[in-house]
């Protein structure tokens, strides 16, 4: 009989819960507070503030103080971070109230640390405030990565800090910021060899790591001997709680200016005047339902499909966004994402794409329900690994975007320009090693920021810009990672050819990079990119989507020297280097653009091309004019602007035949129509009961009631289990073994 | 002394003369059609002030400097020449993609932030007139593929048939080695000597800037490169012009480095924002002589609030990477951060949180506010100073722009309604939104930079500073304000008081320590190298401008970083040269001592390494050429003045209209006490004493503006 049985009176009941209480063999997440993004309720000290007449005014002064506060505290904190990544601005700071709401964030940085910053905050206050092994107290500050609680992925750490006036908790000053090196199994804190939580290195829910202001020896010896980069570890503390005293100290001038209620009641204002803008508007959007999914060919470490769904329904005031369909989870993949990240995709997709002129916070989630299957790719359990969730978090971003900019297309009052999606995938090489300053460091090349944005409704898109989570974020310079780092940009930034989304306007074009190290005797490098055989960014309203592309390697050479003994076999152009093989004994090859972490010797070269946004409309609207510039500029070559866009011009001087040209599309558009059938007769042809044979497909199939399918076949169950994926090496061993048997059988020697 | 400063700007031409002790202001309307024009109205009225006319004063004048914004103008007009370059080959995007963020450079955060609008600015240089060449050294200098020379001329022909006009080489790390573009130069000139009609300017890189970033770098030769002719033709007129007049030395152009030059040794990348740094030097050199400790410089204009900051004991605060425009170039330039808000910034409403807000979009001079009646019709922040009864509607700009209040009624009238408030509680709400925004600014800016405000004394001018640097100071927490002397004219007086000057750098990872090795710095000799070039490049400079070597100063500042850390201090060092380990411990005691006065006790990092990160040197000629000396010393028994008129004026929406007294430039006679409500109207601005503030006349016109509640 268990104790739920049994029939307790009240003083029983209480024991019980108090054993249970103290207990538990260990606090997990908790499911309700995670999924929950609704505000807590007012707390006494709000609702008296706000219950009355208050003065707006104030409230308006306070809030643009504390703006700056935050910008002007990023700006601090990033002059004095170590981190390469927050160097480049990839991190966030925040004010929350009391309750653990987050009120106001900097205006600079990343946005998705802001969206579940709420929950480590309530946790704490949950499980550890009156729990006397824990506590809270002024100048108490906690830490936190797991993204099952409140973490986004696990190289990104987020601090916390209360914020007391005359001993009651007012308020919380935080910061989240990608540290990168944490211990992981792959350098950097991320990468294709993860293929369990265990190894994601570092794995903290909020705990306290400084009292009294200060950072505990202890801890911070703890978590340095945790990874692999101490100096970077040690120095972050330090400044993730000097940040955080930053906001403190400006909050309690501002306490003294206005007065401790005033405050208090600002804050929550904020969130309260932000939700009820976004009810506003999306009670302004059409009711109706749009949709869009999106393949991802990789699970890191094999080819596969792996499908994203989502159905975008405005209604009764709400915005449902209903991600069922999607794949299961992986076992031993690093692409699962928790429902929180998510959401963090959904308010970005919001923030940048959809309402960008209102302060981004959280707040602007009020009127959004979310819709997951149960343990799915995206609303992942903790027993999987999600280091490297944010591949389907930025495919979220593009779905959202798409089917919203849909949407919302008929309403007279936008709030951004409608385009087409952002490009979607992270090209980069992580790297980690020794550097020529005998540095153990681990992290990934600023290159990730490079991002092409998509075709808009009235403009081309613009060329490597940022990445579709930040805005206004940092590329580099080559020059300056050569002196800190041990490779080379033998290629640094050119854009290739043809590498646009097409379209009556096209999406913005990414650049090609080739690295190679020079100096170390211990290197190596690793990508975690998708999208090499499959694109993950789709155009709109008949704009072309982004073209797929390979990490390119050249091993067994040192290049240094080859260019040395013959400098005119050299051409820093990732096509020629790998289409003419000019390097006697190398070997060239192309891998699918996640690339595990492997060791790189001197001289050996590593290449990847940025993709492209999506791009708008038609080929056939678009101006000629346009298409000739891209020409003289060598964005698109002479064969595209023939075969694609149909101009027809005059190769030497670029004039535009306008006749020819009309005549060439009058014709594509008639091929069209003969090419073209009915509707319903496209639907028949095109429907299928299941993917096609042999395609290793993940995901629901259908639009709506989905059949699930597990590596193409139909999984035998209607519960998503984790989909444990055999060792690669295993896989090619079999392989292997299977050749060797047919010869030996052919031979007679078989089993 | 006798010397002539102008500060020509975007609306006024402003000079400042020295003549023998004497110091006289004038001010003429800008004439962009033919600077001259203006620039001589302005030097006429002061030499007509002296009592001389035009001849002798520009016989007797010893020196004339200037600022101007003539080079920003080209830029945000595209009236520059047509410019290629000729880069590393795998480099040839680094320009178009400017870093990603060139998106946003010279933008507001609002724009920033809206990625569906995001666009590039238009190009200086299109990308089809940019070639890779072949060759590649590394960050040491090492050659990793040799110059291919044929590859070179190639390169050079194709550039020229496509009609350019300035060439810039810029190639990856030529600061670590400028072998490869001082060869291109000489095939250059080879293919096209200078002596043919075909030659055109060209410029290296590495000569303009010498820090390490293959794109900051490039920007910084392309802006030098586009703003070359326009402005060499632009002064060269100017000084023809002074030439005809009777004066017959170089003219000297101010320098945003917070030196000055003759236009010979002038690159025009170090012309852009000269005025407004000059009013800086005008702070330090007032700050230093009164003993004022540190301070911040507040210029308040018609589109734009600029923050400088002065720091007593040398810690020099440069932007490195400035943005010029639109774009990010790298170039010593003494900080300077300016925000979108001044007289001319409009009011709109917020409909997120039904409130207003103010700027950063600007009515300008042209139509400008709507009280000036030339057309403006959105509501400004001077149509809500004078719609709280501030401003005499016919003594503005002494006199030369006449107000009308209805006009400012009439623009203010949408927000009333949206509001659902009176003219004056919205005026007073734009009014207060305004100087909440400049004094977050002015924290932010010194808390972002380590400074606590309390350790600052506020310098307000600008046209419209004393106007609002009480509701300022109010909103900042700060207690005291001064109004300096001559701040109509301040950014010209920072020019009268500029010595000239040249700073050159050089961008090289030296470790002082490094914690892996347990080794501080011995290689002295390369140290000392790199300074003594430095040294060299100055004094040619100098020497070619007439000065002798017995003049010439050189200062070392050394910009140090710990660790990775990514803020760099720059340390002037008390030694030129290194020759023991004690000068290196003593480096690193000076890093620990800035760095800890700025981001607190604690934030120093040794452990994580200790890098040089640059060298710079600042030669120059010293000398003292303005004397504000203490501005409290012998100014006699305080006085109360005369008021000359009384206005009708809102403080708070709660008391309703107020007479308050109005005074004259008399009240600006040194020792005069007034004790807020109180208006002087001097003839170039307004100062404006709240309710709650003392106001007491120092000497030169001068202000101490105290809260007193």
């Amino acid at each position: 009989m268990s104790l739920s049985d049994q029939t307790l009176n009240a003083a029983e009941r209480e024991k019980v819960q108090r054993f249970l209480a103290t207990n538990t063999p260990f606090i997990g997440p908790d499911w309700d507070l995670l999924r929950d993004h609704s505000a807590s309720p007012r707390d006494a000290c709000e609702a008296q503030v706000l219950g009355g007449a208050f003065n707006a005014d104030e409230f308006d002064d306070i809030r643009a103080s504390l703006q700056a506060t935050l910008d002007e505290s990023f700006d601090h904190t990033q002059n004095m971070i170590v981190s390469p990544a927050a160097r480049f601005g990839d991190m966030t700071l925040c004010i929350f109230t009391a309750s653990g709401d987050l009120s106001l964030a900097s205006t600079r940085g990343v946005m998705s640390f802001c969206a579940n910053a709420y929950y480590p905050i309530k946790y704490v206050r949950k499980y550890f405030e009156n729990d006397p092994s824990v506590g809270l107290r002024e100048g108490d500050c906690f830490i936190f990565n797991d993204p099952f609680y409140g973490g986004l992925h696990s190289p990104d750490q987020g601090s916390f800090l209360p914020i007391f006036h005359e001993g009651q908790l007012v308020a919380w000053a935080g910061i989240g910021l990608h540290e990168g090196e944490n211990g992981a199994k792959d350098p950097g804190g991320m990468g294709p060899n993860i293929e369990s939580p265990w190894d994601e290195g570092l794995k903290m829910p909020p705990f306290r790591f400084a009292e009294n202001y200060l950072v505990r020896r202890d801890i911070m010896n703890f978590l340095q001997n945790s990874c692999r980069d101490r100096r970077l570890m040690g120095a972050d503390l330090k400044v993730k709680l000097a940040a955080c005293m930053r906001i403190e100290k400006r909050l309690k001038e501002l306490i003294k200016e206005h007065g401790k209620d005033v405050l208090v009641g600002g804050l929550r204002h904020n969130i309260e005047t932000l939700s009820a803008e976004a009810q506003r508007r999306v009670n302004e959007i059409p009711e109706g339902t749009a949709r869009g999914q999106i393949f991802l060919d990789t699970t890191m470490r094999e080819d596969v499909l792996i499908r994203f769904h989502c159905a975008v329904t405005a209604k009764g005031g709400k915005l449902i966004i209903d991600m069922r369909g999607c794949a299961p989870q992986f076992a031993n993949r690093p692409i699962n994402a928790p429902y929180s990240s998510i959401r963090c995709g959904v308010l970005m997709a919001l923030a940048y794409f959809i309402w960008p002129d209102i302060p981004h916070t959280p707040a602007l989630l009020a009127p959004i329900e979310i819709i997951t299957d149960p343990e799915g790719l995206v609303s992942a359990t903790p027993d999987v690994p999600t280091a490297l969730n944010m591949q389907p978090l930025f495919k979220v971003i593009s779905l959202l975007h798409a089917a919203i900019v849909r949407l919302t297309f008929g309403t007279p009052l936008k709030y951004a320009n409608p385009m087409a999606p952002w490009f979607n995938q992270v090209v980069s090489f992580m790297y980690g090693g020794i550097t020529q300053h005998t540095e153990a460091v681990g992290n990934i090349c600023g290159d990730l920021n490079g991002f092409p944005g998509g075709a808009k409704w009235n403009d081309d898109g613009e060329h490597s810009l940022c990445p579709s989570f930040a805005v206004k974020v940092d590329i580099g310079e080559a020059e300056d990672v050569e002196e800190d780092l041990p490779f080379v940009y033998l290629v640094a930034k050119r854009l290739l050819l043809d590498n646009v989304g097409f379209g009556k306007f096209r999406g913005g074009g990414g650049y090609e990079f080739a690295i190679s190290n020079r100096y170390s005797d211990f290197w190596g490098f690793a990508a975690i990119g998708g999208g090499s055989k499959f694109s993950t960014t789709p155009g709109i309203f008949g704009g072309y989507g982004c073209s797929t592309y390979p990490v390119c390697r050249i091993k067994n050479v040192d290049v240094f020297e080859a260019i040395k003994r013959a400098p005119e076999r050299f051409q820093p152009s990732m096509i020629y280097l790998m289409n003419e093989q000019p390097f006697e004994n190398a070997t060239y090859d192309t891998h699918r653009a996640a690339l595990p972490f492997e060791m790189a010797a001197k001289g050996e070269v590593y290449l990847q091309s940025q993709g492209a946004g999506g791009g708008y409309g038609d080929v056939l609207d678009r101006d000629p004019e346009r298409v000739m510039k891209d020409l003289s500029e060598r964005v698109v070559s002479a064969d595209t602007a023939r075969e694609i866009f149909k101009i027809v011009f005059d190769e030497a001087t670029l004039a535009v035949d306008i006749a020819g040209t009309a005549r060439a599309r009058q014709q594509e558009r008639s091929a069209r129509m003969k090419r073209g059938i009915p509707y319903a007769e496209f639907v028949k042809q095109w429907n299928r009961d299941a993917p096609p044979p042999g395609v290793p497909y993940f995901g629901g199939w259908g639009t709506t009631d989905f059949k699930l399918f597990v590596d193409g076949k139909l999984s035998d169950t209607d519960r998503p289990r984790p989909v444990y994926m055999p060792d690669p090496k295993d896989v090619r061993i079999a392989q292997l073994e299977a050749q060797l048997e047919a010869q030996l059988h052919a031979l007679g020697q078989g089993k | 002394m006798k010397l002539a400063a102008v500060d020509i700007g975007g609306t006024f031409i402003d000079c400042f003369v020295v003549w023998d002790g004497r110091y006289v202001q004038t001010k003429a309307l800008t004439t962009h059609h033919n600077l001259s024009l203006g620039f001589n109205e302005a030097l006429d009225e002061a030499a007509a002030e002296l009592s001389l006319n035009r001849g002798d004063f520009f016989r007797q004048v010893e020196s004339i400097r200037y600022a101007t914004t003539l080079g920003t103008n080209a830029l945000i007009e595209r009236r520059g020449p047509r410019v290629g370059i000729l880069t590393t080959e795998g480099f040839e995007s680094t320009v178009p993609l400017s870093r990603g963020r060139g998106y946003a450079e010279g933008l507001t955060q609002a724009e920033a932030l809206d990625l569906t609008r995001a666009k590039r600015p238009l190009p200086l240089v299109p990308p089809g007139l940019i070639r890779g060449i072949r060759q590649r050294l590394d960050f040491r200098g090492e050659e990793i593929l040799p110059l291919d020379e044929e590859d070179v001329r190639r390169k050079l022909r194709e550039l020229m048939d496509e009609g350019i006009q300035v060439l810039v080489v810029s190639l990856a790390n030529s600061t670590s080695n400028d072998r490869h573009e001082r060869r291109i130069r000489e095939i250059f000139r080879e293919e096209y000597p200078p002596h043919l009609l075909g030659s055109i300017p060209l410029i290296l890189a590495s000569e303009v800037a010498g820090r390490r970033g293959e794109y900051v770098r490039t920007s910084s030769a392309i802006i030098d490169a586009y703003l070359h002719s326009i402005m060499y033709f632009g002064l060269s007129s100017l000084e023809l012009n002074l030439k005809k007049s009777g004066y017959s030395r170089p003219a000297l152009v101010v320098h945003n480095t917070g030196g000055m030059a003759q236009l010979n040794s002038t690159d025009a990348l170090r012309t852009v924002h000269s005025g407004p740094v000059a009013g800086i030097h005008a702070g330090d050199e007032l700050a230093r002589q009164s003993k004022l400790g540190n301070v911040v410089c507040t210029d308040m204009g018609g589109t734009s609030f600029d923050i400088g900051i002065v720091v007593e004991g040398g810690i020099k605060h440069y932007d490195f990477y400035p943005v010029i425009d639109r774009w990010l170039v790298t170039v010593p330039m003494v900080h300077l951060n300016s925000l979108g808000a001044g007289g001319g910034s409009i009011a709109r409403y917020d409909p997120i949180f039904k409130t207003i807000a103010v700027g950063p979009e600007s009515a300008g001079s042209e139509p400008g506010p709507a009280c000036f009646d030339r057309g403006g019709l959105r509501p400004t922040v001077t149509d809500a100073d004078m719609l709280l009864g501030y401003l005499d509607p016919q003594h503005y700009a002494h006199g030369k722009i006449k107000l009308n209040a209805a006009r400012s009624r009439q623009a203010l009238e949408d927000l009333c309604d949206e509001l659902g408030m009176d003219a004056v509680a919205v005026a007073m709400r734009i009014r207060h939104r305004a100087d909440s925004d400049m004094a977050n600014g002015m924290v932010a800016e010194l808390r972002a930079r380590g400074y606590r405000v309390d350790d600052f004394t506020m310098l307000a001018y600008g046209g419209n500073g004393p106007l609002h640097c009480c509701g300022i100071a109010r909103n900042a927490g700060i207690r005291s304000v001064l109004v300096p002397p001559f701040s109509p004219m301040f950014s010209a007086c920072g020019a009268a008081s500029l010595s000239p000057m040249h700073i050159h750098e050089y961008s090289q990872i030296t470790d002082l320590y490094n914690p892996a090795t347990a080794s501080l710095l011995s290689d002295f000799e390369r140290f000392n190298r790199v300074v003594e070039d430095l040294e060299e490049r100055g004094l040619k400079d100098l020497l070619r401008q007439g000065f002798a070597v017995g003049e010439i100063r050189h200062r070392l500042e050394i910009d140090i970083r710990y660790g990775s850390q990514k803020v760099e201090t720059a340390v002037v060092c008390a030694k030129n040269r290194l020759s023991c380990v004690g000068d290196v411990l003593e480096l690193i005691e000076r890093l620990a001592v800035d760095h800890a006065g700025r981001y607190g006790e604690g934030a120093q990092a040794p452990e994580s390494g200790i890098r040089i990160m640059a060298y710079r040197v600042a030669s120059y000629v010293p000398g003292r050429n303005v004397e504000f000396g203490d501005l409290w010393q012998d100014i006699g028994k305080a006085w109360t003045p005369e008021p000359v008129a009384t206005r009708k004026c809102h403080f708070n929406t709660d008391q309703g209209a107020v007479q308050v007294p109005c005074y004259d430039a008399r009240a600006l006679e040194a020792g005069a006490v007034l004790v807020g409500p109180a208006i002087i109207n001097p003839g170039w601005t307004t100062y404006l004493v709240e309710p709650g503030w003392r106001f007491e006349a120092a000497r030169h016109g001068a202000a101490r503006l105290t809260r007193i509640d």
